[in-house]
Formats: C-alpha cells, sequence, structure tokens
C-alpha cells in the first residue's frame, strides 16, 4: 500500500486559493480598521442618558463616627483614688504619633449623666434576648473532684461526637469553687446534683440537662441523649413558628418561606450577628451555613437506627419477613 | 425432623420479635421564657472589679476593665494573674502586646464602629473600651429600655452598678474618647437555664 499522497494542481484549485485569500485580507481589514479621529471643533460629550438601574441599589453603610486619635493613644490611666489625676503622657512606643497632653478642663458637664442602674439579682432566671444571641447553644458542665466528674470531663476531651458538639457551642466548666458558679448557678444548679451537663439555647432555655444519677454510663449514650433533647427542642421552635408540632416527613421548606433581607457582617469569629444578604438563605441551611444551627448530623447513627421505620411500617416488614419464611419452610416440606 | 423445624420457625419469630418495639412518638409543648437577662454580660456585682492605684500612682482602670470582662468569660485564673502582673495606666497597643504576649485571642476596633459592639452583645462577651476622658470601662451589652437602646456600662471606680448612656449618644462620645474596644475571643459565662419545653405525652 502506497503512503504518498499526491495533490493534483488545477485551474479551479488555484483561483479558489486566490479567491480566498482575497476574502480573508478584507474580512481582517473590516475588522482592523480604526475609524478616522473627529476633527469636528463642535463635538462634545454626550449629555449624560439616564439608565436604568442594574441589581440593587448600592447601600452607604453607617460611617463610623469621626474618632479622636489623640485620645485613642493617650494613656488611659484614670482612677477613682487620685483627684485630680496627673495629666496623660503620650505613649514613648508611638513615636510618630503626636499627642498633645491631655487635661480635663473643668467646665460644665456637657455630657448629661448617665442612667445608673442596680445589676439585678440572678435569682429571676433571666433568658438572653433572643434577638441579640441567636443560633448558638450552649454547654455547661458542673463538676466536682469525684470520678464521675472527671470521667464526664473525659468524655468532651475524647470522644469524636461530644468534642464535634462542643466546638460548636459555647463551652464553660465550673465547679463548686468557681466564683460565677457560687454567684449565678448555685441556685439553680445544686451542687448535690453534681455531675451535671446541661444543655441550653442561646436564651438559657434547657435542651438537655442531666445529672447524677441521670447521667449514662457511656459517652455514646451521652451524646444521643443531647441529640434526643435538641430534636425534642427543634419540635417546640418549630411547633412556635408553625402552629403545629412536627411530624414525620415535615419540610421546613415547605411551610416556611422566609423573606428576610439580611447583609453580611465581617465578624471576627465567623459567626455574625446578622444573617448573609443571600436571599435563599434559609435558617438551618447547613450545606451553606458551616452547621451554625444544625447541631447533629441528619444521619440515623443513634441506638435505635438499625431500622427508621414507623409502628406500622416495622409490622408489614415483619409480616413479609414471616410469609417468605414460612413459604419456604412450606416449600422445604414439600421437598423442593 | 419436624420438631427441629418447628423449633427454628419459633426461634426466627423470637428473634423477629426482638427488638421490634417501636419509639413512640414523644409531643412536646414550649414554654414561655423568662425575660432577657439585661444587660447580657451581667457579671455579679460580687465580682465587679475596683480600679487600683499602681507603684506610678497611676489608675489601672485598663486593666481593671479587663479583670471584669475575663471574668465574664470564666477565665479568673487568667484574670488573677493579669491583675497581679500588671498595673498603673495603659493605652492600646501596649495593650494588644502585652495580650499577644500571653498568647490570648482577642478582638478589636478603633474606629469607634458600634457594629463591634452590637457583636459583642451578640456573641454575649460585652468588651473593654476607651470611655470617659483617659478612662477605660467594661461594655456589658445594649440594653433595651422604654423603646430605646442604651449601652451598659461597668465602670470599675464605681463598682456595683452599671451605667445606661443612649446609642446615638454613646457611640459620638466613644469616638471622642478614641473609639477603641477590644473583646477577649473566649466563651463568656453560661446563660441562667430555665427549662424551654416540657413532654406532653408519650405514646
Amino acid at each position: 500500500m502506497k503512503d504518498e499522497i499526491r495533490i493534483r494542481l488545477s485551474v479551479g484549485l488555484i483561483v479558489l486559493a486566490v479567491l480566498h485569500a482575497v476574502m480573508l485580507g478584507s474580512v481582517f481589514t473590516a475588522l482592523h480598521r480604526t475609524p478616522a479621529a473627529d476633527t469636528s471643533e463642535s463635538w462634545q460629550l454626550p449629555p449624560p442618558q439616564p439608565t436604568s438601574e442594574v441589581g440593587s441599589r448600592i447601600q452607604q453603610l453607617p460611617q463610623p463616627s469621626r474618632v479622636n486619635l489623640e485620645a485613642q493613644g493617650e494613656l488611659k490611666q484614670q482612677s477613682g483614688y487620685c483627684p485630680p489625676c496627673p495629666p496623660n503622657t503620650i505613649p514613648a512606643s508611638e513615636p510618630y504619633r503626636i499627642v498633645q497632653p491631655y487635661r480635663v478642663v473643668p467646665t460644665a458637664p456637657t455630657v448629661p449623666a448617665p442612667i445608673i442602674v442596680t445589676p439585678a439579682s440572678s435569682s429571676t432566671r433571666p433568658a438572653t434576648s433572643p434577638e441579640q444571641a441567636k443560633n448558638r447553644y450552649q454547654i455547661a458542665l458542673f463538676v466536682a473532684s469525684d470520678a464521675k466528674s472527671q470521667r464526664l470531663l473525659d468524655w468532651f476531651n475524647t470522644d469524636p461526637n461530644l468534642v464535634k458538639l462542643k466546638s460548636k457551642c459555647a463551652f464553660q466548666v465550673y465547679t463548686e469553687s468557681n466564683a460565677l458558679y457560687r454567684t449565678r448557678y448555685a441556685d439553680i444548679v445544686p451542687a448535690t446534683q453534681f455531675p451535671v451537663v446541661l444543655f441550653q439555647d442561646s436564651t438559657g432555655g434547657h435542651v438537655h440537662a442531666a445529672g447524677h444519677t441521670m447521667l449514662p454510663s457511656t459517652a455514646r449514650e451521652l451524646f444521643d441523649d443531647l441529640r434526643h433533647g435538641y430534636e425534642l427542642y427543634q419540635q417546640t421552635r418549630q411547633a412556635q413558628r408553625t402552629g403545629a408540632l412536627k411530624t414525620r416527613g415535615y419540610s421546613w421548606d415547605a411551610a416556611i418561606s422566609p423573606t428576610m433581607q439580611l447583609s453580611s457582617e465581617d465578624c471576627p469569629d465567623g459567626y455574625c450577628p446578622i444573617e448573609p444578604v443571600d436571599n435563599t438563605w434559609r435558617p438551618f441551611d447547613r450545606d451553606r451555613d458551616g452547621d451554625r444551627d444544625r447541631l447533629f448530623d441528619r444521619d440515623s447513627s443513634g441506638r435505635n437506627a438499625l431500622i427508621w421505620a414507623g409502628a406500622g411500617e416495622l409490622a408489614t416488614l415483619a409480616l413479609i419477613f414471616v410469609a417468605v419464611l414460612l413459604l419456604g419452610f412450606i416449600l422445604i416440606k414439600r421437598g423442593l | 425432623m419436624e420438631a427441629k423445624l418447628r423449633t427454628l420457625v419459633v426461634a426466627c419469630l423470637l428473634l423477629i420479635c426482638t427488638g421490634c418495639l417501636p419509639e413512640g412518638d414523644v409531643h412536646v409543648r414550649s414554654l414561655p421564657a423568662p425575660p432577657p437577662e439585661q444587660p447580657i454580660a451581667n457579671l455579679p456585682t460580687q465580682l465587679h472589679q475596683r480600679n487600683w492605684t499602681g507603684r506610678l500612682n497611676q489608675g489601672s482602670c485598663v486593666h481593671a476593665s479587663l479583670v471584669n470582662h475575663l471574668r465574664w468569660l470564666n477565665e479568673f485564673e487568667l484574670g488573677e494573674r493579669w491583675r497581679a502582673t500588671y498595673s498603673d495606666g495603659e493605652w492600646d497597643s501596649r495593650l494588644r502586646s502585652r495580650l499577644d504576649a500571653a498568647d490570648i485571642d482577642y478582638s478589636y476596633t478603633v474606629k469607634a464602629d458600634p457594629r463591634f459592639l452590637d457583636w459583642a452583645t451578640a456573641t454575649r462577651r460585652g468588651a473593654i473600651l476607651w470611655w470617659k476622658p483617659a478612662h477605660c470601662c467594661t461594655f456589658v451589652g445594649w440594653v433595651n429600655r422604654d423603646g430605646r437602646q442604651y449601652a451598659a456600662i461597668l465602670d470599675n471606680n464605681y463598682p456595683g452598678r452599671f451605667e445606661l448612656t443612649p446609642r446615638e449618644q454613646f457611640v459620638r462620645l466613644w469616638a471622642g474618647y478614641g473609639g477603641f474596644a477590644l473583646t477577649v475571643m473566649e466563651d463568656p459565662a453560661s446563660s441562667l437555664p430555665y427549662r424551654s419545653y416540657e413532654v406532653i405525652d408519650e405514646r
């Protein structure tokens, strides 16, 4: 077999090639033609045409107040015991910043006296305002020095599920000698109940609480208890919002269409008081929201997770199994 | 042979019945929440740290404010160490250097941005800030009263009470005092617990 390629030149082919070259040249010339400079003296900028707005209007955030830079870097040394206080000095570590010595001029007070309030005692058991601290859960351990307390602490340091849960919550450990415990929680969580696990929402509402004898014997069981409490708590929240208790197959998205227009904030710890601006965001949108509100995975890894089915479904499955068994039994008996 | 099969069938039936008790539906009902805690960083009065005079005869308002802040974050040991180590006057950059040296994570603003205080309130941490001439106090959150929002301030020269200033006025004056605020990035004290729901019936 010959590998050679023979090209036969003909007049028609040459004409076609020339035509192709000419057309290519004319197309390139048309594409790269530069417009002639307008030498007319009367040419002016065209008047601005009103254009329709595309997208949402850019909103200006509130500007920060004008900051007194002189006061910013000065020595803060006011004391209630040295009237009159010595004049403030310029910190030596910042030579670039020229700060005049600050001296308080005794004039008529321009600042109205603040309202003085006495802190409310903790016995009233108020809750944190839900508007101010949403989507955050808290875990508090109240522990003593006994072995059970130590084991509880170990669980939250070693068990992967509890460690993961802890990382998503504000976590605190209190002992009986802790000053915050003595002044704030002693009436609510008596030391006789130690060790105690308190799982609560951002307002202080309990999600799950277990102490002393109610504590399970393994970390896995405790995690399941916390998950169970969370599910019950979620039911109450959904009931509050929709007026109905949660049932099987409840669809949050179908039931609620939030119309929140929210703006994003650059928050130091990744937790913003204001939700993202994207209006497709939904509460509990864990895929995009980083599990911020949904603490537990949706997979069914609980203790009763062999078959997730209702009572009727379980009965049906059992009947089918029995029927198959009996059928097999009959077939065996008949010698097949 | 037949007896063996019968036994096998009974055993299988028993096996099926084992663990087939379905979980009953638990119905729960939410309980009313008590009024919100105000201010949000409600450090008990017994734990309010009073300002003290250092070796240079200067007030230690910055350190006292930080100690109050750390106590609210349940960082008592750190607070006591700080109190024992530092005293006298302080300025913003040196405070941050000292926090860096102690390996304490923090966030701060020098622009008197009220959103920083919004965030400090939302996370229940509170903050320390430049407030009053040449002074530093502890911000314990925004407080709503009579339809207005006030800044609640714990002044270490007057422990045992909170001072409320209307928000707009507070932000304006805060800028005049330097506009600095700082929050240590630790979890705040737990909220006061209350029973949020009860089980109605378990079927």
